[in-house]
């Protein structure tokens, strides 16, 4: 565990307070839902974190190294998903090989439309980094409403996974498709995998220093250029990969763009910007704050709208309390 | 007893991660002196400076201004108090005329900034606070152009400028003659003579251009490695054996041959 | 002209008739060209009524000139709207993603107070949505405004949103109506609806909003102009600099905040009193009137004062005009309204690429730039030729 020995205080007490914080939670849920219940709770949470993981992740990457704040995430996850829904619908291979060619076409149209926004509309305007944000969040209402004209405004029923992600399983009393642990190994296996990426090769570690301090990577000779387009693409992939993934289990609506947007912000606020570790560990907090706070308010107040004011609530206290957030470098 | 301290600063430690920029600095600025801060590059002066304008806070120590403890005051509330600051690096408003940028710093003293439902001419005597500041930097001739389009010299006329129509009592300057031609230095030393002698101001500056400072301070702090390495007169300072030590034994340029020269200039 | 004017005002022997003169000359000469605009402005319900030969005041069927009292009406709104979000995005730096919060809570605070509060009063609602619009402004501001600015920037775009939410939820159905919003013809007091009924409410109206826009166009300018306008574009060109000065900079900016807010909520209240099916939906607090208002100071200007108010009268009047029509190409036909807002969303990325000073603040780089031009050349003869020495 070389990690936790290289950690500054300050992150070892934000792992402190984040263990504390999910160990309340589950206590919390465990008291007041009982064992079954708060076990579906707590799944329901950990499910919810991985798909904003997928979205957040890029968030903070593309932030974190290129200053770019990239507010077209939940529309590359809305593309994402509508997209793969078009595919697994129209290439009818039977179930099996639809699902798998809608996740690498959603994968691979993310990457390409990752890749013209950020050579063609945010690489002209690193000099204007204002115009940069004002633009991708201009960008964004294009995409969901190009989405929306082209796929009509009606929300798409979920599609049905191949037969051995559809069985059932039980857990916690509840029978579950196992397309759910699907979505669950798939976003540990995404963490997984971009930690990997960052931490074994060396353009990840070109890109952590770049996160670090991009013109000493500049300086060192590095065609930085290549770096920031490879990181947008990879968040605008993994966001695509998030929209696909939701499909088989929730559908897709048009809503779900800014919904996962907004989570995303949540999570990157938390954990901090540009920390890989942080959004990671925000996400799964996140995620079970919302599912908690979802099962809390319907069995108290019959109000499951309040689950949404908790999360705020959360990223409000944190600002507050550390603008940085939990694993973010500290600014003047 | 220390009545005639204006600005102390006791034990200012800032440290930047493990690197320590000043080093437990205890400094005191008596009321209507002008008080130099001289040193090589990297030897704290600028940092000294910030952690008493307040622009950075500091790791340990305390600043006190009029007896009053003002180490944790935000910048905004030092200058009510009559503190202000000329930066090294030029920091104006650059799309702003001249007048403007110098009415602003008046306008800030004042008590009529929250007025939003008056035109800001109405309040007239900003501008003459201003204007007369502009003319006694010695730029009345530039009162309209923008700033940004000022040569350099003008540009650092246009700091002091600004100071002065903040009416601080005590100005803390930073490098003043920074990247100005030669020539122009000491017409641009003669005005903060002036302005020291006209009013009872106290200035504090920080140069590292020896001759400048020996000429005109009441008192030097010489500082090194983020210690001060002496403190006196000019005459004190040049006569200080560690000094002496410190920078001859070094291959300190303008420093060394300023330090050896001095009689002889002065 | 302007000179002859002032000699001749000059030779006025009794001074306080010349002053009188002077003023009533000085407002004139400065200002003649808004003067002529508001006049049009007034007069454009009988404009078109003579255009399009139909009457000013409404019998059914409306004819053209009750249909644009109401197209202008709205645009003015949004223009209103535009220059409140330019106050914020434009002279302040302050770039929000909530603007849609402070114009929705306008008209979900003013009627839901009523529908809830038996007997209470329009005006008294207003009041209540007016504070409404100051509290929120300072909480997203307290909150955030000290951050850098992505915080403020992202904060503020999830603190909208959840008003969204919660707007649409099922939760408040019996408060808001959800998703279907609030009905509110019988709320709205009869002097303030401008649905046609032939007694001419709607040219009343008509007026009322078009003040109401001259109100907010003059009140801006007044603030830009004010101590404060003069702080704030301190702290646009250089924020450091503006505390190292002596000013508590996050004040100034929270209450441009909260003048910003209080103009959007007032634009909101009055654009409901104009929507056709008088109801408040969530639509009013969702991101469109956040993107809309920001499209528009982008493409009329950002930091001009009239740049926001051009391109939404220009757009939104355009829209209305073009929204029957078919567009052509090859041999498909497309209707106008179904493509205007790919057109919109179009016309946003290029000005973000190519023209970011909008077409008002094109024009004035222009203009300034002849003149620091001439201003240079004349500094540089005065200046002695330089030192061949150095």
């Amino acid at each position: 565990m070389n990690y936790f020995k290289q950690l500054s205080p300050e992150h070892r007490r934000s792992w402190g307070l984040v263990a504390a914080y999910l160990g309340l939670l589950i206590v919390i849920s465990l008291a007041d839902f009982g064992l079954n219940t708060a076990g579906q709770t707590v799944f329901r949470g950990l499910l919810l974190g991985m798909l904003v993981f997928l979205v957040a992740s890029g968030l903070s990457l593309i932030f974190g190294l290129l200053d770019v704040l990239n507010f077209a995430q939940g529309a590359f996850l809305l593309v994402g998903a509508y997209v793969g829904y078009q595919v697994y619908e129209g290439i009818g291979l039977g179930a099996g090989l639809s699902l798998l060619a809608a996740f690498i076409t959603a994968v691979v149209v993310g990457g390409i439309l990752g890749t013209l926004v950020e050579a063609g509309l945010i690489r002209p305007l690193y000099k204007r980094p204002i115009f940069q944000i004002v633009l991708t969040f201009g960008l964004a209402a294009i995409l969901m409403d190009l989405v929306e004209r082209y796929y009509g405004p009606d929300p798409k029923q979920p599609i049905k996974p191949p037969a051995f992600l559809d069985e059932k399983f039980t857990l916690f009393a509840q029978s579950l498709s196992v397309y759910r642990l699907f979505i669950i190994f798939l976003g540990l296996a995404m963490m997984i995998g971009v930690f990997i990426l960052l931490h074994r090769t060396r353009i990840g570690i070109i890109i952590r220093a770049g996160v670090q301090d991009s013109e000493m990577v500049q300086a060192l000779g590095i065609n930085v250029r290549l770096v920031f387009t490879l990181v947008f693409v990879l968040g605008s992939a993994l966001a695509a990969l998030g929209g696909i993934a939701i499909v088989p289990y929730q559908g897709a609506t048009l809503e779900m763009g800014n919904q996962f947007l907004i989570l995303a912000i949540v999570v990157v606020v938390i954990g901090g910007m540009g920390s890989y570790e942080g959004t990671a560990i925000a996400s799964v907090v996140v995620g079970l704050t919302r599912a908690v706070a979802e099962q809390l308010s319907l069995t108290h107040f019959n109000a499951p709208v309040l689950a949404e004011t908790s999360i705020l609530l959360l990223m409000i206290l944190v600002l507050l309390v550390q603008p940085s957030g939990l694993f973010g470098r500290e600014e003047a | 007893m220390s009545e005639k301290y204006i600005l102390e600063g006791q034990g200012l430690r800032k440290e930047f991660g493990g690197l320590v920029a000043v080093a437990d600095v205890d400094i005191r600025v008596r009321q209507g002196e002008l008080h130099s801060i001289i040193g090589p590059n990297g030897a704290g002066k600028t940092t000294l400076f910030n952690l008493l304008t307040g622009n950075l806070r500091p790791t340990r120590g305390t600043v006190r201004f009029r007896d009053q403890d003002i180490t944790l005051a935000p910048l905004y509330r030092r200058v009510h108090l009559g503190i202000g600051r000329s930066f090294q690096v030029t920091n104006i408003f650059p799309n702003l005329s001249v007048l403007e940028n110098v009415r602003l710093a008046a306008q800030a003293r004042g008590g009529d900034s929250f007025k939003f439902w008056w035109n800001y001419q109405r309040f007239k005597k900003y501008n003459a606070v201003a204007l007369q500041a502009i003319e006694q930097a010695g730029l009345h001739d530039r009162a309209h152009v923008p700033a940004a389009i000022l040569p350099h010299g003008d540009k650092r006329k246009l700091e002091l400028a600004i100071l002065l129509a903040s009416d601080a009592e005590i100005l803390l300057l930073d490098e003043p003659t920074a990247g100005m031609a030669t020539e122009q230095v000491p017409a641009l030393i003669e005005t903060i003579r002036r302005i020291q002698q006209a009013g009872d101001k106290t200035i504090m500056l920080v140069e590292h251009n020896m001759n400048v400072v020996m000429n005109i301070s009441d008192r030097i702090t010489v500082m090194h490695q983020g210690e001060v390495l002496a403190e006196g007169t000019p005459a004190e300072i040049t006569r200080n054996e560690t000094v002496q030590k410190a920078y001859l034994g070094e291959l300190y340029g303008d420093f060394a041959e300023i330090i050896q020269g001095q009689g002889g200039v002065a | 002209m302007q000179r002859t004017v002032y000699t001749t005002i000059n030779k006025i022997e009794n001074p306080a008739l010349r002053n009188v003169a002077e003023g009533l000359a000085r407002l004139v000469l400065e200002n003649w060209l808004y003067i002529l605009v508001f006049l049009l402005l007034w007069r454009f319900p009988y404009i078109v009524a003579s255009l399009s030969d139909t009457e000013v005041t409404p019998r059914r069927p409306t004819g053209d000139s009750v249909f644009w009292q109401s197209v202008m009406a709205q645009s003015l709104l949004i223009a209103s709207l535009s220059m409140s979000y330019n106050l914020l995005f434009g002279f302040s730096g302050i770039i929000s993603f909530g603007h849609a919060l402070f114009f929705g809570a306008g008209g979900y605070v003013t009627f839901v107070v009523m529908s809830q509060v038996d007997g209470i009063s329009f005006y008294v609602a207003v009041i209540a949505a007016v504070l409404a619009s100051i509290l929120l402004s300072l909480v997203a501001g307290v909150v955030t405004l000290r951050l850098r600015g992505v915080y403020f920037t992202m904060f503020t775009l999830a603190f909208a949103e959840m008003f969204f939410v919660l707007a649409k939820s099922g939760t408040f159905r019996n408060i808001t109506g959800a998703e279907d919003g609030l009905l509110i013809r019988d709320l709205i007091p009869e002097a303030l609806n401008p649905t046609p009924t032939g007694d001419g409410s709607r040219l009343v109206m008509y007026r009322y909003t078009l003040i109401f826009f001259v109100i907010v166009f003059l009140a801006i300018r007044r603030y830009l102009n004010s101590p404060v306008g003069r702080v704030m574009l301190a702290i646009r060109e250089n924020e450091e600099r503006a505390r190292t000065i002596g000013y508590n900079t996050f004040r100034y900016k929270l209450i441009t905040m909260v003048f910003a807010g209080v103009i959007a909520c007032l634009t909101g209240i009055l654009l409901v009193l104009w929507s056709t099916d008088k109801r408040i939906k969530p639509d009013l607090l969702s991101l469109n009137y956040t993107v809309q208002p920001l499209l528009y100071t982008l493409i009329g200007g950002v930091g001009t004062l009239a740049g926001p108010v051009i391109s939404s009268l220009g757009l939104e009047l355009g829209e209305a005009y073009l929204r029957d029509e078919t567009l052509r190409i090859g041999s498909a036909t497309y209707e106008i309204a179904d493509l205007w807002d790919l057109f919109l969303g179009v016309l946003f990325v290029v000005v973000v690429m190519v023209l970011p000073n909008g077409i008002v603040g094109t024009w004035n780089r222009w203009w300034a730039e002849r003149k620091v031009k001439r201003l240079e050349a004349s500094m540089q003869m005065q200046q002695k030729p330089p030192d061949s020495a150095s």
